[in-house]
């Protein structure tokens, strides 16, 4: 295990190295300021003699990128604490529904909380990690401090798109498609991907001089490993442009030439949002452990975001068998296969969504003189009884919650219930004729 | 740094002399079977209409001649594509609203002005190239188009579990020939911007022949009983891209569809 009298003066190693290499560019090899740990397994061979890592690998975690503050020194937990852990943890709820005891009798407060939603979509079979957090180097597993500039960068990116919560300090407000992350928008995930949510995995496909990686969700990453030169410029695009070695049984990929367009942020990413990443040089080490098991390494040098390299390491799993249970409690179990990951033919959230954005912007600039008596903010108090005389029947009710929609499936409002009351309604200012010209009947 | 040199086979094509043609087919080494290890392309205009098809103007005037219709013959064996009556009228349908002139996520539109996945076999000779991977029993293809892509079932007869974009792929050697049985769309895309289309029941299977060492001769025969009165095939060559460093290079098409999807909800940046 590293200690910290180790690794300091490793890290004012680093500080002369950026200094030293500050004029040098991108695309210069890395100095090997935190040292990868190596393996001593040795994967089988591909016919052409290079090492075989192909599969379906999953690195499906619930470790955070940082370590939080509250465990600060604490590298690892003990198999107590991971059991303990787990068990706190939701279970792979299916959707809340009608038939379930918990979502009928819950309180308003409690429905907030309850996995209602990503409970089904977050798988929680994650791979074997004991570590509090994916950051190696810095060793306190926390990023290290960024530049003045992109402090600035990052501070601009918030004030532009201000939160609606005023303690909050993420960029929410929506006004244009590129105010959406990568991933939102389908065109990628930020390279390198950490954690996912769901869809985890990815295939690594080999053949001679070249390695392949179709990551489940919106990546296809090409790597030659023919020693050809970066494209350059911004060529790479939105993955960026990849060449990969073999340094053993060692696959490293350098990553650059990644467009200046896009900034941080968005499911899978591995730099805070706002953060732009064209000036990334990303070192990945894929270093084989056992047969289905890879340490994926990755190194950030950015001297335009952070003071100094950064590096971060997930276990992959291969070959993993996925359990599935539905509602009813039927269980499958299957060895782990990739399907097609439609994003962008499916997505119609995104013009849904900044309709609303937009339709939200007009309200707060110029608010509808409609007085309050006929908007839903007048359903306040009223009984589940003055609700279905007004209404009709809710199409769907969730314990406390009764929704309304149109007959084609859009949702209109909802209202929930307490001791017999309409405690909280949402949209409050939607007109009262709107509903009761388009509810279902 | 080490460049990797393989022992055997397929990386030699790239240190072969470029721009030469012929040649014997390349064999992996694993089990002499013909190594399509490599990127290809089609330099075809069947992607404007798999029928003999004229040159013809840009439909939007504003892109003058950038944006013609190039000319060509067809691909389909007999020249035409054998439609039901019904279906003929569907296909003049689509052909009508292949490009709506009108933004905004257009599903009567052709697929691919939507970005959407290309389908198989379109996804073959689109104007972009695509790379096989080839190693023992495994198979993928990507394409440059949106990196569409297909893991491709070696030697196995799995079932589609569900309709998709892309299809389900087994393949199988039939001697030289790389044989892919692809079912299990989803009846959502096109064959050509000239709205030639097909429904759900779509069967395709696709033949890849290696001729010489740069050459495919690519054919697919595509079945659906809901449109057509009987079986019918295309064919084209495909061609081996061999410039020196030759890539994939990015065209994820999703973004350059955003202001035609979503431009009219744009709102003034904040100051």
């Amino acid at each position: 295990m590293r200690s910290r009298t180790v690794i300091v003066p490793i890290a004012i190693g680093v500080v002369v190295w950026l200094a030293a290499h500050a004029s040098a560019g991108q695309g210069q090899s890395e100095a090997p300021a935190f040292r990868i740990p190596t393996s001593t397994y040795t994967p089988p061979k591909t016919p052409w003699g290079d090492p075989d890592l192909q599969g379906v690998w999953d690195n499906h975690t619930v470790v955070p990128m940082q370590r939080p503050v509250n465990l600060a020194g604490k590298r690892t937990f003990t198999d107590a604490e991971l059991a303990a852990r787990e068990k706190a943890r939701a279970s792979n709820d299916p959707l809340c529904n009608q038939n379930d005891d918990r979502c009928a009798n819950a309180t308003v407060a409690a429905l907030d909380v309850l996995p209602t939603y990503n409970g089904f979509w977050t798988p929680q079979d994650f791979v074997y990690d004991n570590r509090t957090a994916l950051i190696e180097d810095p060793a306190d597993g926390r990023l290290p401090p960024m530049t003045p500039e992109a402090v600035a960068i990052q501070r601009e990116h918030v004030r532009l798109h201000p939160p609606t919560d005023p303690n909050s300090t993420e960029a929410v407000e929506i006004r244009h498609w590129t105010d959406y992350d990568l991933a939102e928008r389908c065109i990628a995930a930020q390279v390198p991907t950490s954690t996912m949510g769901y869809n985890s995995a990815q295939y690594l496909m080999q053949s001679p001089g070249w390695v392949m990686l179709a990551h489940e969700r919106l990546n296809t990453r090409i790597i030659p490993l023919d020693g050809r030169p970066h494209l350059g410029g911004t060529m790479g695009g939105w993955m960026g442009d990849s060449r990969g070695r073999w340094e053993g049984n060692t696959l490293v990929v350098e990553t650059t030439s990644y467009t200046n367009k896009q900034s941080g942020g968005s499911v899978g990413a591995s730099v805070p949002e706002g953060i732009p990443f064209g000036n990334f040089h990303v070192v990945e080490r894929f270093v084989p452990m056992a047969r289905n098991r890879i340490h994926y390494y990755v190194t950030i040098t950015d001297a335009k975001t952070w003071t100094r390299p950064w590096t971060f390491m997930q276990p992959w799993e291969k070959d993993r068998v996925l359990r599935y249970e539905d509602n009813l409690g039927a269980v499958t179990t299957e060895p782990y296969q990739m399907y097609e990951y439609a994003c962008h033919e499916g997505n119609n959230t995104m013009g849904n969504s900044m309709r609303g954005a937009q339709l939200a912007l007009r309200q707060q600039q110029a608010p509808p003189s409609v007085p309050e008596s006929e908007t839903t903010k007048s359903l306040m108090g009223k009984t589940e009884a003055e609700i279905r005389a007004l209404f009709g029947a809710p199409v769907e009710v969730t314990g406390p919650r009764w929704q309304y929609s149109t007959s084609n499936g859009i949702l209109l409002f909802y209202a929930f219930f307490e001791k017999g009351q309409v405690v909280r309604v949402r949209p409050e200012d939607l007109r009262l004729t709107e509903i009761v010209s388009n509810a279902s009947r | 740094m080490a460049v990797v040199m393989v022992a055997l086979g397929a990386v030699a094509t790239f240190q072969a002399p470029a721009y030469s043609q012929g040649g014997a087919i390349p064999r992996t080494s694993w089990d002499r079977k013909p190594d399509l290890n490599g990127i290809w392309q089609a330099f075809s205009t069947a992607n404007w209409d798999l029928e003999d098809h004229e040159g013809g103007p840009s439909p939007v005037f504003v892109t003058g001649a950038w944006g013609a219709t190039l000319p060509g013959l067809s691909v389909v064996e007999g020249g035409k594509i054998p439609y039901k009556p019904e279906a003929l009228a569907k296909r003049e349908e689509n052909r009508r609203n292949a490009l709506p002139g009108k933004p905004g996520r257009n599903l009567s539109a052709d697929p691919e002005l939507n970005c959407f996945l290309p389908g198989v076999p379109r996804a073959t000779y689109l104007p972009h190239p695509f790379q096989i991977f080839q190693s023992p029993n495994r198979l993928w293809m990507v394409y440059q188009f949106s990196y569409a892509r297909r893991e491709i079932f070696m030697n196995g007869k799995s079932e589609a579990p569900i309709d998709s974009w892309m299809g389900w792929s087994n393949a199988r050697w039939d001697g030289d020939t790389l044989v892919i049985d692809v079912r299990g769309f989803n009846g959502q895309t096109w064959f050509d911007r000239a709205g030639n289309y097909h429904t759900d029941a779509l069967h395709v299977v696709e033949r890849y022949r290696m001729i010489d060492r740069d050459h495919i001769l690519y054919e697919a025969t595509i079945e659906d009983p809901n449109v057509f009165t009987r079986p019918w095939t295309i064919s084209l060559p495909l061609y081996r891209r061999i410039e020196k460093n030759v890539q994939l290079l990015q065209f994820r098409c999703q973004e350059y569809v955003e202001e035609f999807f979503y431009g009219e909800f744009v709102s003034p940046p904040r100051q």
